[in-house]
């Protein structure tokens, strides 16, 4: 029995208990801060600290809440997956939050619900019952409906309300699951309801197929699957910066570890293939919205989507190097889509403007926000020696099975090269001008002056420049942190070694990275603009989005009975 | 019987989610929705002619106590969100003065 999974929730808990405690001192902004920081940062001092438990002794951390054994009691389990995600939390919670001091002036209440997202983040990847991580799911989601809202503007509040609908109708189908589990094995504790909720153990196969798509479409959301994505994009854009950074960092991949061990628990197999198939699709189609998009934080929202993709598909061939790739892709994702809302941040405070249409030539005015974006942009789209070229060519090794989703995916990492090409042009397109030359759309001239920049504080550079550094060194050292990957996280040995810097990877980058430069000319030419308007203007709605889900949910119920 | 009773009150839950227009409606659905599932709990843990779980003198024969915990936890949970979603559509209502979320998505992309 060990208390530091315990610590881990209820830290950041109790430090929103006495954030609330407190408001009613006349300095109680800067205590909050102080609070809500040392907070953050005791509980990276606790993950590193559970590291020595995890990698070196090779143990899990399991504490019985309230003295209650398995499986009557709800149980704690640290094991090295909810190691990763539980340090990746810590980390980027941190950076958002030294980000956040400064950027605006946060009420106490961002603080309290910043800290009550954290904890339920870390309950969710801690509990090891299935209850449990359903209530640690909603603390989660409240939280972030909140903080989505935060701004009170109208499109902000339209998209935290779309999300607070949608999501519930998941966690409605996540519960009814839980039901049928329980209905079938009489447990709740994940351990007992993977030794007896099986196929094997008497369970039919339609309940078991049931059950999964409920539990998998439900969490899904979350997650951000294809169909289940709509909710996404607005909800990321109309945050504040620290809030996307978190949610798109690690919220969604968090709703995916929760499925991944959910998965692996159950050992439903053919979901996992089923999984290739929505990554790829997950990773290609949002890239088409994003291409049209003109807003820099809904751009960069469609690509957590697209990456996500990658990730999924990547999980559910199977092996172990492509379950290590995902992690590795995961682990790389939240670095750098975190490096990159940040960075737009930057350039929304310095200048208050978010259309890519009215900014451009900004290189010399933040020259911080711009490398560091560079390096972000780099990342996701794959060239060396970023940490995005390591585990996008860890992900297409992988996947040499399937030749039709592995097409998919080089299309969408064609589709994120001319994308990115297109956001650093408000960095490097030319200053001043007269005539529109750093937009792709409409004839409006730029509005841009240099005088209206804001210096970017020192507070919101730090970060910047960690997550930077942190995406170099991730790309310059893959085969430690594969080996790390596998051998203590899924605790299995890599069949072979694997050599990242060969020859054909780096051909493959140049080819994606070329046809990327083809496809962003076309669509600055006339024809170009004329469809990506198009796409812009087919938004689904929440009605639609809605639909969407109770089709892809008897579609998955339909098809894990065929596969 | 019972439970498709159950599963007829989650269909008529989640169509009032999915096909009406006005927020507050779909706010009721989801309401619906909820209660449906906390019956299906109950339903799980009940034994016909037990008697409720609380341990005196003469009591055999009781009913699964633990669905019972869990769906106060969910009807906690439900309350929240609830207020949250009410308190959403009063300020969306304040801002576009509509509850009819089409117009209010016309409105919003034109804004």
């Amino acid at each position: 029995m060990n208390s530091i999974p315990l610590f881990l929730i209820i830290i950041p808990l109790f430090a929103a208990c006495l954030i609330l405690l407190i408001n009613f001192l006349k300095t109680h902004l800067r205590l909050t801060r102080l609070i809500s920081l040392s907070s953050t940062i005791i509980s990276l001092i606790i993950v590193g600290f559970s590291t020595i438990h995890i990698l070196i002794k090779k143990e899990t951390l399991i504490y019985n809440l309230g003295g209650w054994e398995q499986p009557i009691g709800i149980c704690l389990h640290m094991d090295g997956l909810a190691w990763f995600s539980s340090l990746l939390g810590a980390i980027i919670a941190l950076f958002s939050l030294i980000y956040s001091l400064k950027e605006k002036n946060y009420q106490y209440k961002f603080y309290f619900f910043f800290l009550i997202l954290l904890a339920g983040m870390q309950g969710v990847v801690l509990t090891n019952d299935i209850f449990n991580m359903f209530v640690f799911f909603e603390i989660l989601s409240i939280a972030s409906y909140i903080l989505i809202a935060y701004s009170q503007e109208g499109k902000a509040i339209k998209a935290s309300f779309n999300y607070l609908i949608i999501s519930s109708l998941g966690m409605s189908l996540f519960l009814l699951g839980i039901g049928l589990i329980y209905q079938g094995c009489g447990s709740l504790s994940l351990t007992q309801i993977g030794k007896t909720f099986s196929i094997k153990g008497g369970i039919p196969p339609s309940m078991f197929q049931l059950t999964v798509s409920l539990i998998v479409v439900g969490i899904g959301i979350k997650a951000a699957f294809i169909p289940l994505h709509l909710w996404l994009p607005d909800a990321h854009t109309y945050t504040p910066t620290p809030i996307s950074a978190l949610l798109s960092g690690i919220t969604i991949k968090i709703s995916f570890l929760a499925i991944w061990r959910i998965i692996n628990i159950l050992e439903a197999i053919d979901f996992q293939y089923l999984f290739v198939w929505i990554g790829s699709l997950t990773a290609l189609i949002p890239v088409i919205w994003a291409l049209s998009q003109t807003d820099i934080k809904k751009l960069l929202a469609y690509y957590s989507v697209s990456q996500m993709g990658f990730i999924i598909t990547s999980f559910g061939v199977g092996s172990t190097l492509s379950l290590t790739a995902s992690l590795y892709h995961l682990l790389n994702h939240s670095f750098f889509k975190s490096l990159l809302f940040f960075s737009m941040g930057g350039v929304i405070y310095a200048t208050g403007k978010r259309d890519l249409r009215k900014l451009s030539g900004l290189f010399k005015k933040m020259p911080y926000v711009a490398v560091s974006f560079l390096i972000g942009a780099l990342s996701i789209s794959g060239i060396p020696p970023f940490n995005g070229f390591v585990s996008r060519s860890l992900i297409a090794t992988s996947l040499k099975k399937y030749p039709l989703p592995l097409f998919l995916i080089f299309l969408a990492s064609v589709g994120t090269i001319a994308s990115f090409i297109k956001l650093m042009m408000i960095f490097l397109g030319k200053e001043r001008t007269k005539e529109n030359n750093s937009g792709n759309f409409g004839k409006e001239k730029s509005e841009f002056f240099p005088d209206e920049i804001k210096k970017v504080p020192k507070a919101m550079i730090y970060p910047l420049i960690t997550l930077s550094i942190l995406c170099f060194l991730s790309g310059i050292f893959p085969s430690w942190i594969t080996r790390g990957i596998s051998n203590f996280i899924l605790l299995k040995d890599l069949p072979y070694p694997i050599k990242i810097y060969s020859f054909s990877n780096i051909g493959k980058s140049l080819l994606i990275f070329i046809l990327g430069i083809f496809l962003y000319k076309f669509i600055t030419t006339k024809y170009g603009k004329r469809i990506s308007l198009k796409i812009n203007q087919m938004e689904p709605g929440l009605n639609n989005s809605l639909l969407l889900v109770i089709v892809s949910l008897i579609v998955f119920v339909i098809f894990a009975g065929i596969v | 019987m019972e439970f498709y009773l159950t599963f007829l009150i989650l269909f008529i839950g989640i169509w009032g989610i999915v096909g009406k227009e006005n927020l507050i409606k779909k706010i009721i659905g989801l309401n619906i929705t909820n209660s449906a599932v906390i019956l299906f709990f109950i339903l799980i843990g009940h034994r016909r002619g037990s008697t409720a779980p609380i341990m005196e003198k003469g009591v055999k024969n009781v009913v699964d106590p633990l669905p019972q915990a869990l769906m106060l936890t969910t009807i906690v949970i439900g309350i929240c969100l609830t207020a949250l979603a009410l308190a959403l559509s009063l300020k969306m209502y304040r801002k576009y003065h509509t509850l009819d979320i089409s117009q209010i998505e016309k409105l919003a992309k034109d804004e």
